[in-house]
C-alpha cells in the first residue's frame, strides 16, 4: 500500500512540478507547505479508510476519511487559489 | 519535438545513479538486521516493544507501589460461587441462562441478556444465554479440558468414562499441571547421562525462553529476580498448601506446603494473545468461546514451558494460575500497565486481548525486563469506557486508591481494584478497551499511541473520539461471517 501511495505522489509531484516549470508559475514557500499538508491528508484518508476496513472498523473508516478528507480538499484548494490568483494578477 | 529533449547531463545521471546505488546498498544492509522501527528502536533487548513505549526504572512501574506497606494476600482472590442447577434444569424451570461452568445468577443473566439486546438489536440468548446456536456450540466445545482439567465424562472406545474422578481416585489432581511441572517420564535431564547442562548468559536464556514460548503458541516473555518484594505478590497459600522459599535443594511439594529453593529465583512471565476478533464480539451471559479456547490452550503451554526448562536440567515450579496477583507483576516485568479494569495486565500492542500472563520460577538466570510506560496509567484516569460498559458497576470509577476498596483486595498501591466477589465473568469489559486495536489497520493508532504516551492534554479527547467513531464491542453475528485467522490471530502485528 505505502509502496503505490509513494509511487503515485512521486508522478504526480514530478508531473506538477514540471507543469509549472513550463507554465512559468511561481509557488511561495507557504504554499508548498500547505499543499503538503493537504497532500498528507489526503494520503491519511486513503489509508485510514482501507486501515479500518482490514480492522472491520466500518464507521470510523468513512468518519475519519470524512474528516481527514475534508481537511486535504480544504487546503489543497486554498493552495490552488492562492496560486491562481497571483498568477491572474501577474 | 524538442520539448522531449532531456536536460540532464551525463554527469548528474552518473551521480544520481550512484546515489540510489549507495541507498539500495545501505537498505539491504539494514533489511538483513532490523525489519521494521520497532525492532530498530527495540534492539539488543529480547523484549521487543512498539516504538512508542518507554522504559522505566526497574521496580518503579506506572502505578506507585508502596512496598513497605504492601501485605501479602491468603490467597485467591474472592469471587461468587457459581448456580448449583444443571443447564437441563435452568432450561426446563424457565430461568434465564445457565451455560456449563458460567457464575452468573439467574438475576445477573437476565441483566446480561436486556444488555445485549439493547447493544446490538435482535441480539437473542439462546437457549443457555449465550446467543444462537452455532455461538453456544462454540462456547461448548472450546470448554473442553478448560484450565488444563482432567475431562469428566467423555466418551472412550465405546464407553462412558469419567476421566476425571478415575485420576482423582489413584491420586491425582483435578488438572494436569502442578507445582513441580510434568516431569514426564520420557522427559530425560542432562543429568540423567552424566551430561553438563545447556549454559547462557542470562540474556541468552531470556532469548531461549521466548522462542519457546513462541514455539508452543505463547507471545511475550518478561522475567524479574523474586526478592522478598515481588514474592509480595505470591499468595501465602496456593491451592490449600502453604506455598514457601526454603533453602533446599531441590523445589518440593508436600500434603501441606510446597517449596520454592532459595535457588530459585527468577521469574518468567510470558503471555499469549487471545483471539482478537471473536474477543470482541463476545456476548450472552458467560466469558466466550476466545477465552475458553485459550484457557484450553494455555495451562498446556505453561506445563510445556515448565518441562523444557526441566529438561535443561534446571530447577523450575510454577504455581500455574492460582499462586500469585499476575497484574502487578506484569507491570514489574514490562509486560503492559496496570489499568481501570484492574485484572487484566493492558499490553502495548495487544490491549486487554491477551489471556496466560502467567509465571514460572526458575534458577535458571534470566535476564531481567524493566516495566513500561505507554500512558495507559494516565489513559485510564480521564477514559473509564470499560467502567461504564460493566453492567454491574463492578469497574471502579474516578481517580486510583491507596486503600483496598473492595472486598479482597489489598491496599499498598495506588490503583484500581474491581469487586470480583459479585462479578459473573461476563464477556463485556474486556471488548470495549480503547487500546485493543488492530495493528495491522489504521496509521491512527500508532498515532495517538505516540501522542498518549507523551502527554495526557489529548486524553480525554482521544476517548471521545473512541466512542464517537464507532470503535469497542462488535456485533457478535458478525463474526460468522468473516474470514478469520487460524487461531484467530492476525501475525503480521
Amino acid at each position: 500500500m505505502l509502496f503505490w501511495i509513494g509511487l503515485l505522489a512521486g508522478v504526480v509531484i514530478t508531473v506538477l512540478v514540471n507543469w509549472l516549470t513550463q507554465r512559468k508559475t511561481t509557488v511561495r514557500w507557504y504554499e508548498w507547505l500547505l499543499g503538503g499538508f493537504g497532500l498528507l491528508s489526503i494520503f491519511a484518508t486513503v489509508q485510514h479508510y482501507f486501515g479500518s476496513l482490514r480492522e472491520h472498523e466500518y464507521q470510523s473508516a468513512w468518519m475519519g476519511s470524512l474528516i481527514f478528507g475534508v481537511m486535504g480538499i480544504i487546503l489543497l484548494l486554498v493552495v490552488w487559489q492562492l496560486v491562481a490568483r497571483r498568477a491572474k494578477q501577474s | 519535438m524538442s520539448q522531449f529533449h532531456s536536460t540532464l547531463s551525463r554527469r548528474d545521471f552518473m551521480k544520481a545513479l550512484g546515489l540510489a546505488g549507495a541507498g539500495v546498498g545501505a537498505m539491504s544492509a539494514a533489511t538483513s538486521v532490523f525489519h521494521d522501527v520497532d525492532e530498530l528502536t527495540a534492539a539488543g533487548t529480547v523484549q521487543k516493544q512498539p516504538w512508542w513505549v518507554k522504559d522505566r526504572d526497574f521496580k518503579n512501574p506506572t502505578v506507585p507501589i508502596d512496598w513497605q506497606t504492601l501485605p501479602k494476600m491468603d490467597g485467591i482472590f474472592p469471587y461468587q460461587s457459581a448456580p448449583t442447577l444443571t443447564p437441563q434444569e435452568r432450561f426446563a424451570m424457565g430461568i434465564p441462562g445457565g451455560a456449563a461452568g458460567t457464575w452468573a445468577s439467574p438475576e445477573q443473566s437476565q441483566v446480561l441478556q436486556d444488555y445485549m439486546k439493547k447493544e446490538f438489536p435482535g441480539w437473542e440468548p439462546g437457549y443457555l444465554g449465550m446467543g444462537d446456536n452455532r455461538t453456544t456450540a462454540l462456547f461448548m466445545a472450546a470448554h473442553f479440558m478448560r484450565m488444563g482439567m482432567w475431562p469428566g465424562e467423555i466418551q472412550m472406545g465405546g464407553k462412558r468414562i469419567n476421566v476425571q474422578s478415575q485420576i482423582m481416585k489413584a491420586g491425582g489432581t483435578p488438572y494436569y499441571w502442578s507445582f513441580l511441572g510434568l516431569r514426564s517420564s520420557e522427559t530425560l535431564r542432562p543429568q540423567d547421562f552424566g551430561v553438563p547442562r545447556w549454559e547462557g548468559t542470562p540474556e541468552e536464556n531470556l532469548q531461549t525462553l521466548r522462542q519457546v514460548v513462541r514455539f508452543f503458541g505463547g507471545n511475550e516473555v518478561g522475567a524479574q529476580e523474586l526478592d522478598d518484594d515481588i514474592f509480595k505478590f505470591y499468595h501465602k497459600k496456593n491451592l490449600g498448601k502453604d506455598l514457601v522459599i526454603e533453602n533446599v535443594d531441590e523445589p518440593e511439594e508436600t500434603a501441606t506446603k510446597m517449596v520454592i529453593p532459595s535457588s530459585a529465583k527468577y521469574i518468567l512471565q510470558w503471555t499469549a494473545r487471545q483471539p482478537y476478533e471473536s474477543s470482541r464480539r463476545q456476548a450472552g451471559e458467560y466469558e466466550d468461546a476466545a477465552v475458553y479456547w485459550s484457557y484450553q490452550r494455555f495451562p498446556l503451554v505453561t506445563a510445556l514451558i515448565q518441562e523444557f526448562i526441566y529438561a535443561l536440567g534446571y530447577k523450575v515450579v510454577s504455581t500455574h494460575m492460582t499462586g500469585y496477583h499476575t497484574n502487578p507483576i506484569g507491570a514489574l516485568t514490562g509486560m503492559g500497565e496496570h489499568c481501570r479494569m484492574s485484572s487484566p495486565v493492558l499490553t502495548p500492542k495487544y490491549g486487554t486481548t491477551n489471556r496466560a500472563m502467567w509465571v514460572i520460577i526458575t534458577d535458571m538466570p534470566l535476564a531481567s525486563t524493566k516495566p513500561v510506560d505507554f500512558g495507559v496509567y494516565e489513559f485510564c484516569k480521564t477514559c473509564g469506557i470499560c467502567a461504564d460498559s460493566c453492567p454491574f458497576g463492578l469497574i471502579e470509577k474516578g481517580e486510583p486508591s491507596w486503600e483496598a476498596t473492595q472486598p479482597g483486595s489489598r491496599p499498598g498501591f495506588n490503583g484500581w481494584r474491581t469487586n470480583t466477589t459479585t462479578c459473573p465473568h461476563c464477556p463485556v469489559c474486556q471488548g470495549a478497551c480503547p487500546f485493543n486495536t488492530d495493528g495491522n489497520g489504521s496509521f491512527i493508532h500508532e498515532l495517538v499511541r505516540g501522542t498518549v504516551t507523551n502527554t495526557t492534554v489529548f486524553n480525554s479527547f482521544f476517548a471521545n473520539m473512541e466512542k464517537t467513531l464507532g470503535y469497542g464491542r462488535k456485533d457478535p453475528r458478525d463474526w460468522w461471517d468473516m474470514e478469520d485467522y487460524s487461531y484467530g490471530i492476525n501475525t503480521r502485528y
